[in-house]
């Protein structure tokens, strides 16, 4: 076991919140086609959101909390975090309190200024989402003209200070055309990238968004491509994906202070506006059930013989096919694309 | 040559993250991204290089704590220290 594994391994059995993905607003300056939280639910906060968002204080007393319990990763994500006009003051605060810290945005508001104060944070990653290779196509995605450009200039900004930036792509039919062109352009900026076909339902589990998802013959060729899924990572049967980190080593923290097992996995635990974390995390019965899951419980998943080409996320199973014990139908549509993969390539 | 570390300053490089859990310091280091786990001993010099004290007094610290003889203490620590320099997990600077 590597220094790495161990530390998985112990912070799993102990339940120690080691990674914190931390929504700091849904208030965003895009508006994009796929977007889960653009919903009728997050509208009435957006519009007043500061009323009901943490304020400084309240978040920093709650990274104060995260730190006592354990919690090193801790990912800044949004909405669009640089909304918040705190925003430095929080990420300056979460370094001194020696967390790990990355941040998830679209970059179309950082400047020069910005960056180097960003270069001061020696942040873990900076990671941007890109929609395309192309202006229009990146435009056409988040609806706002010359996002695209300032996402550039951003990431070209970072880049030149040294930040580690990930450049994360979400493949729906629009943009598939383009995924070898987003490849080079990655190579091009020298970024690291990270593509996927997930495109979920929204946070209220409306399920328009699915209508852009990647057609059968696109998630075919993506997953052909042994520059996204290795083929090793499919031929050794392992079962234990399936029993996923969250609510084990990984929170989800909302702008309102509710706590989830993950982003994805959105059964509400508890709210840090009238608990401590360590109450709600330890004595939740939510996330003491959640932990207890086992392979054996999870009804048909147990008896099917896809598992070992399968990436299914409980959280998408509850908001997909509502049961997060159930089978998820795009993963196994997925399943079935691997598993005639692994077949036909040669060993 | 004898090299007098005690008689600088160390100071933990502001650029880690770091937690201790279950008695044991991770430390995640900002250039190669790489996570270090110290020992129990190390991580008790570890918590004392976080609350800036120097050499001496965390030689004191763990001649106290730990049943070991004075002088191995002493190279163990010094030499503890100087990995920790040389991961750029601590900065050693010269007292002024
Ligand atoms: S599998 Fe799903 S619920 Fe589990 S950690 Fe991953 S995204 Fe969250
Ligand atoms: S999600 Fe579908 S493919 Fe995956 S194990 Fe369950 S039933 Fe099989």
């Amino acid at each position: 076991m590597n220094i790495f594994e161990k530390f998985i391994f112990l912070t799993e059995k102990r339940n120690i919140p080691f990674t914190v993905n931390f929504e700091l607003t849904h208030r965003c300056n895009l508006r994009c086609i796929h977007c889960y939280l653009d919903n009728a639910k997050t509208q009435k906060f957006r519009k007043n959101a500061k009323n009901y968002e943490l304020t400084t204080d309240e978040i920093k007393n709650i990274l104060d909390q995260l730190a006592d319990a354990g919690s090193l990763w801790l990912v800044f994500t949004g909405g669009e975090i640089f909304l918040r006009k705190d925003l430095f003051a929080i990420a300056e605060y979460a370094r001194k309190k020696s967390f790990l810290l990355t941040i998830f945005t679209n970059a179309t508001l950082i400047d020069s200024k910005g960056a180097l104060r960003l270069a001061d944070l020696a942040l873990y990653q900076v990671q941007i989402s890109l929609y395309g290779a192309r202006p229009e196509t990146h435009d056409y995605v988040t609806r706002i003209k010359g996002s695209f450009a300032r996402t550039l200039q951003a990431v070209k900004l970072l880049k030149k200070l040294k930040i580690k930036v990930v450049l994360k792509t979400p493949l729906m039919k629009e943009n598939f055309p383009e995924y070898k062109e987003i490849i080079h352009l990655n190579e091009k900026l020298e970024t690291n990238w990270q593509m996927d076909p997930w495109i979920t339902p929204k946070n209220d589990g409306d399920q328009t968004p699915l209508a852009l998802r990647t057609l059968p013959g696109q998630m075919g060729e993506f997953f052909s491509n042994e520059k996204f899924f290795p083929k090793e990572e499919f031929t050794t049967g392992e079962k234990k994906r399936f029993i996923c980190s969250a609510g084990k080593n990984l929170v989800a923290i909302s702008p309102y202070g509710d706590v989830y097992p993950c982003l994805m996995w959105l059964v509400k635990v508890g709210n840090l506006r009238g608990e401590e974390f360590l109450q709600i995390w330890q004595n939740s019965p939510e996330l003491n059930s959640v932990r207890k899951i086992k392979f054996e419980n999870l009804k048909i998943c147990k008896s099917c013989n896809l598992v070992p080409y399968c990436v299914r996320c409980p959280g998408l199973a509850d908001l997909e096919d509502g049961d997060a014990l159930g089978s998820s139908r795009i993963a196994c549509r997925t399943a079935e694309i691997i598993r005639e993969r692994v077949k036909c390539s040669p060993r | 040559m004898k090299n007098n570390i005690e008689h600088n300053r160390i100071f933990k490089n502001e650029k880690i993250a770091s937690r201790i859990i279950e008695r044991q310091a991770f430390i995640v280091t900002p250039l190669d991204s790489t996570l270090h786990l110290l020992n129990e001993v190390g991580t008790r010099i570890w918590q004392l290089i976080e609350e800036k004290k120097n050499i001496e007094k965390i030689i004191e610290h763990i001649c106290a704590e730990y049943d070991m003889d004075r002088l191995t203490i002493e190279r163990d620590v010094r030499e503890f220290i100087q990995i920790l320099e040389k991961k750029g997990i601590v900065e050693i600077k010269k007292s002024a």
